[in-house]
């Protein structure tokens, strides 16, 4: 993700700007994100389909994620076919909300210019 | 278009995710046949007496039919969407709005058959299925909106 001008300058950019998780800003993981959001599960290959990105660009940045505790998965198996499931969990949902919220700032600040 | 393409991003995930909350046409044709089959059941039970039973399992059929087709539906397509409409906001008001337009229309319909005037009653159910098919149309664009807009509460 590219650097972008933020409402409340240099203090805002930062990784530690409020509503900023600099977890989301990497590969497809915020458009993962909000493909759960609207989703009790989310299968892979469904999501793989959606975001158009390869199985193991899934598999990485889901593992991302849930490492840092905002996806659950879950494995199983339908028929004989093993399945993998995802879903936000609720710290994922409100580090989405901030994030979103953060980005849609910085979109109106961008708009309002110096 | 937003200002930003992570918020691009997002909206594009949303829609994509929006589109499986469609229904296809046959499913709006089945669901046509049952709503006429289940408001016009006062109707029906007047015309053929003795008939109660097999409609009973007609009604059954259906829900048995609708619950599977569900299931198999989240199965194939692999998105397991909220099954609660209280968790679409926008499609909440439309939910109560259609589900109480049909029981009022329900017992319109049993009351007209009641005193006798099935021919009325049969009028009368046209209009019910017409507003039990367009609430559920109203409710599944609202639910689809509800997605777009990132307000899914499952």
């Amino acid at each position: 993700m590219t650097a972008s001008p933020s409402p409340g300058g240099e203090a805002a950019q930062g990784p530690d700007a409020p509503g900023r998780h600099p977890i989301l800003e990497t590969g497809p993981r915020l458009a993962m994100c909000a493909l759960l959001q609207g989703a009790d599960w989310i299968e892979f290959a469904t999501a793989r389909t959606l975001l158009d990105v390869s199985d193991s660009m899934v598999s990485k940045h889901s593992r991302t994620l849930e490492d840092a505790g905002l996806l659950e998965v879950r494995k199983g198996a339908v028929g004989r076919r093993p399945k993998t499931w995802f879903r936000l969990t609720p710290v994922g949902r409100a580090v989405l909300a901030s994030h979103l919220a953060w980005l849609t700032e910085l979109g109106s600040a961008v708009d309002r210019g110096p | 278009m937003t200002d930003t393409p992570e918020l691009d991003q997002v909206a594009e995930a949303r829609r994509k995710l929006a589109a499986q909350a469609g229904f296809p046409v046959a499913y709006w044709v089945f669901f046509t046949a049952a709503s006429v089959l289940i408001a016009g059941l006062p109707i029906w039970t007047s015309l053929l007496p003795g008939s109660g039973l097999y409609f009973q399992w007609a009604l059954l059929g259906a829900v048995l039919i609708s619950a599977a087709y569900a299931v198999i539906r989240r199965r194939r397509s692999g998105v397991y969407l909220p099954r609660r409409v209280t968790s679409y906001p926008g499609a909440r008001l439309l939910w109560i709005t259609t589900l109480a337009a049909t029981g009022a229309g329900y017992l319109g319909i049993s009351a007209l058959v009641d005193r006798g005037l099935p021919g009325l009653a049969l009028a009368v159910l046209v209009p019910v299925a017409a507003v039990m098919l367009v609430g559920q149309v109203l409710i599944r664009s609202a639910m689809r909106r509800s997605i777009e807009d990132g307000r899914v509460t499952p």
